[in-house]
């Protein structure tokens, strides 16, 4: 009896640390960086950009690079491109304004004027993964979007 | 109950009118760089890089939905009018630009260098306020370089790369002038025959010049107005600022309206004012 104890002491403790080594990584959290770099412009109404992100696995880390290149564009701008000014210049007073609608774009609705996505480089780590990707947006039809909402003023006063 | 929904409704519909403010899209004219003697329209017929690069701007600005003036059509419309002198090149540009309605002249200026290496083309874009002659944005970029005689397509590359930010540049400071105003010229002149000048003393002891600079400041939107010179028989506000919207009723600011002010004013100082307005320009000239 004392043997049969011991045997199921020893599987408990043993199924526990097979739990706990198996258990998923935490998640993690968006966080927007600088890491957006201007890759090319081949017609005014389009930008092809680098972005990179971590995540807690591929799909997180995949999605999150593409968040981080379309709030650069929206709030900071991309340098060395046609598209150096935000498209937003005012972050705070535009989130104020239409913060439902702009956490919306960058989370789920930018994938409309995604034109495409592909992965340059990923790095698998013990808590995530990191991923390089390259990126094209229609600005065009980004824009139209944004002035139809009066998220942003279209040309002129 | 009835009536009291009709005017909740009736209220309701009044206030969003109220609300509603008039968008503005200034006009714009595309027009290619010309020298000090150069007539517009030999560049424009005979150089065809000049005629590509003013093309390739003008569709950046198509394709962004903005519309723009045809610099052709009213080269045509110039040289029809009486009022050119045909050797007058550069009165040619300035007639063109106030002729054509244009609030924002851009000019276009391509050059093409040939190195053995690989041919380049560099475009400079600069847009400019008609009335007030404020630049609005400036561009300069030179393209890859290639080994081609295709200058046109290296001119296009250039613009194409800094189209995009010329017109987002323009953007901002028109979120400027909504912000600050537009800005106005004001030129008042007392006319040949009248036995006066600006230093005329008035009743309350100020002498003219300084009961016209302080009408200005006055009536200037958020005070602001700026005076290039002033003589005995001349003064030159180049830069008045006045809202882009009227703040009784959110409807566009008319200029004609404060011209007519500025008549008004100089009538109370029993002086007559014949006044001139063309777009941001307003010429008094007091009798």
């Amino acid at each position: 009896m004392k043997l049969v104890e011991k045997y199921i002491k020893y599987t408990l403790i043993l199924i526990s640390l097979g739990i706990i080594s198996c258990s998923t990584p935490k998640n993690v959290s968006f966080d927007r960086s600088g890491a957006v770099e201007f890759i090319e412009q081949e017609d005014p109404q389009t930008i092809t950009l680098k972005t990179s992100a971590f995540g807690s696995n591929l799909a997180q880390a995949s999605a999150y690079a593409e968040r981080n290149a379309i709030e650069n564009l929206l709030y900071k701008g991309i340098p060395g491109s046609n598209q150096r000014q935000a498209i937003i210049a005012d972050e705070i007073d535009a989130r104020s304004k239409h913060g439902k609608r702009l956490d919306d774009l960058v989370k789920n609705k930018y994938g409309e004027y995604l034109m495409s996505s592909e992965i340059l480089y990923k790095q698998e780590a013990k808590d995530g993964v990191f991923v390089e990707k390259q990126v094209k947006f229609d600005l065009a039809a980004l824009r139209k979007y944004l002035e139809k909402y009066e998220v942003i003023r279209s040309f002129g006063y | 109950m009835k009536h009291i929904l009709y005017l909740l409704l009736a209220t309701i519909t009044i206030n969003l009118q109220a609300q509603e403010t008039t968008k503005i899209q200034p006009k714009i004219m595309v027009i290619p760089f010309a020298k000090k003697g150069e007539s517009l329209r030999t560049v424009l017929e005979s150089d065809g890089l000049q005629r590509v690069a003013a093309t390739k701007a003008k569709e950046g600005f198509d394709s962004r939905g903005i519309n723009t003036i045809d610099l052709r059509a009213k080269l045509k419309q110039v040289s029809n009018t009486e009022v050119l002198a045909e050797d007058a090149n550069n009165d040619l540009k300035s007639q063109l630009i106030s002729l054509s309605g244009a609030d924002i002249y851009v000019e276009v200026e391509a050059t093409k260098k040939a190195h053995y290496k690989g041919n380049t083309a560099t475009v400079i874009l600069t847009a400019y306020d008609a009335f007030t002659g404020q630049s609005f944005s400036n561009k300069v970029a030179t393209s890859p370089s290639f080994r081609t005689e295709n200058y046109g397509k290296l001119v296009e590359k250039a613009i194409v790369s800094i189209i995009e930010d010329f017109i987002n540049t323009i953007q901002e400071k028109f979120d400027d002038v909504v912000a600050n105003g537009r800005s106005l010229v004001v030129d008042i002149s007392i006319s040949e025959t009248a036995d006066y000048d600006f230093d005329l003393e008035l009743n309350d002891g100020s002498f003219l010049s300084e009961a016209v600079e302080d009408w200005i400041e006055e009536n200037a939107y958020k005070n602001y107005y700026h005076i290039q010179g002033t003589t005995g028989h001349k003064m030159i506000f180049d830069d008045v600022k006045v809202p882009l919207t009227d703040p009784k009723n959110g409807k566009p600011f008319r200029i004609n309206r404060f011209a007519n002010k500025i008549k008004r004013f100089f009538k109370k100082l029993d002086i007559e004012a014949d006044r001139t307005v063309q777009g941001g320009n307003i010429v008094i000239v007091l009798q």
